[in-house]
């Protein structure tokens, strides 16, 4: 399994397809698609960031996002925020959590208040219209590198 | 909202009128008095009543208002001591973050920030005040800086760690160093909600974390 997984993400066919701005889509060829990377402008002076990523298995073998990289980030790990009785607490996303899991037909979605890629260590500000390659790394597939577009959303 | 208009002199349109023989066309005219004119009474009276309806909140509206907190202790990015009365007359959204928070704080101010766009001019006569739950990291300077990128309205307040916690617990604000990511760096959990502090000083409205920028943007008009 894990070698057909690596045999199929070698071959990534499409990047970009979608057309407009908003939906850059990189599809691998076994179906592993990730759908949306957007990021919010950082005020001034902030130090780390949240990437919010969408990754749909199309019926790809079964596999599970296990972290991210950038240059714009000294360090990123998978969090997820949970808010409780009003509480906003910020944890490590365990790997190994379900939440990362992407089975055929599944998806992982991040989204603000909510599971997220921290960044860790900005390198730079995020700026409104940026773009800045993350590079998604998998427990099965090849390491995948998309766009993430810098949007107030 | 506009009140349907409805003649009952001239209810129906010229098809059934050019058809219709004189009697037919007299019992429809006294029909549409009968029923046109208490669906106009009715009309009206819906008008006149989302006219002068209150506003419904979508926070969670204090039962009993009291003037907020005193903010002693704490200073403004530019080190004049944080005094509320001397915002009274205008809007206060308060809340407590720090600039070292990633996804939540950054979330929450740019929906605030949208609300404000909302109102147009009337902004100007809000405060969106943060109060730094993270004094040790968050410098007067940082502090500053980080709250101006979201606009003129923003402002932050710190102060020695003492007082925020007396703020924060009059506040009914929690917060406490909580996951540390390993490079030195750490996160700190705290309440996340949104205070509205009206114009005559008193804090009258809670709104939680996740909140929608229209509803935040019509309480806040319903406030001014
Ligand atoms: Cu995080």
């Amino acid at each position: 399994m894990r070698r057909t997984a690596r045999v199929a993400a070698s071959l990534v066919l499409v990047v970009g397809a979608c057309g407009g701005d908003d939906d850059d889509v990189v599809v691998l060829a076994d179906g592993m698609a990730v759908v949306d990377a957007w990021a919010r402008p950082t005020p001034t002076g902030a130090r780390d960031a949240a990437v919010y990523v969408t990754v749909e298995n199309r019926n790809a073998p079964a596999d599970r996002l296990i972290g991210a990289s950038s240059a714009r980030c000294m360090v990123m790990a998978p969090h997820l925020t949970v808010i409780d009785d009003d509480i906003a607490s910020m944890s490590q996303a365990d790997a190994e959590a379900d939440l990362l899991a992407l089975l055929p037909g599944g998806r992982v979605e991040m989204n603000p208040n909510d599971l997220h890629f921290m960044c860790l260590g900005l390198t730079t500000p995020l700026v409104l219209g940026d773009r800045f390659d993350i590079v998604l790394q998998f427990h099965a597939h090849d390491p995948v590198t998309v766009p993430v577009e810098v949007a107030d959303r | 909202m506009s009140a349907p208009t409805i003649d009952p002199l001239d209810p129906i349109d010229g098809d059934v009128e050019a058809t219709s023989p004189p009697r037919g066309r007299h019992r429809l005219r006294t029909f549409s008095l009968i029923v046109g004119t208490p669906m106009l009474v009715v009309a009206l009276a819906f008008g006149a009543f989302s006219l002068f309806r209150p506003h419904i909140y979508s926070g969670t509206v204090m039962q009993a208002p009291t003037a907020a907190p005193s903010m002693d202790g704490l200073e403004w990015t530019d080190g004049t001591p944080v005094d509320l009365d001397a915002l009274q007359g205008d809007v206060v959204v308060l809340y407590f973050g720090y600039t070292g928070c990633p996804d939540v704080c950054p979330t929450t101010l740019a929906q605030v920030g949208k609300a404000l766009d909302r109102l147009g001019d009337d902004a100007r006569r809000v405060h969106v005040v943060m109060v730094s739950v993270d004094p040790a990291r968050d410098t007067p300077e940082l502090l500053g800086e980080y709250m101006s990128s979201y606009g003129p309205e923003f402002a932050g307040a710190t102060g020695p760690i003492d007082a925020v916690e007396r703020v924060a617990s009059t506040y009914g604000i929690f917060f406490a160093r909580g996951d540390d990511y390993g490079n030195g760096d750490y996160a700190v959990d705290h309440t996340a909600t949104l205070m509205g502090i009206d114009t005559s000083g008193h804090l009258r409205i809670v709104w939680p974390a996740t909140l929608d920028v229209d509803r935040l943007a019509s309480d806040l008009r319903a406030l001014l």
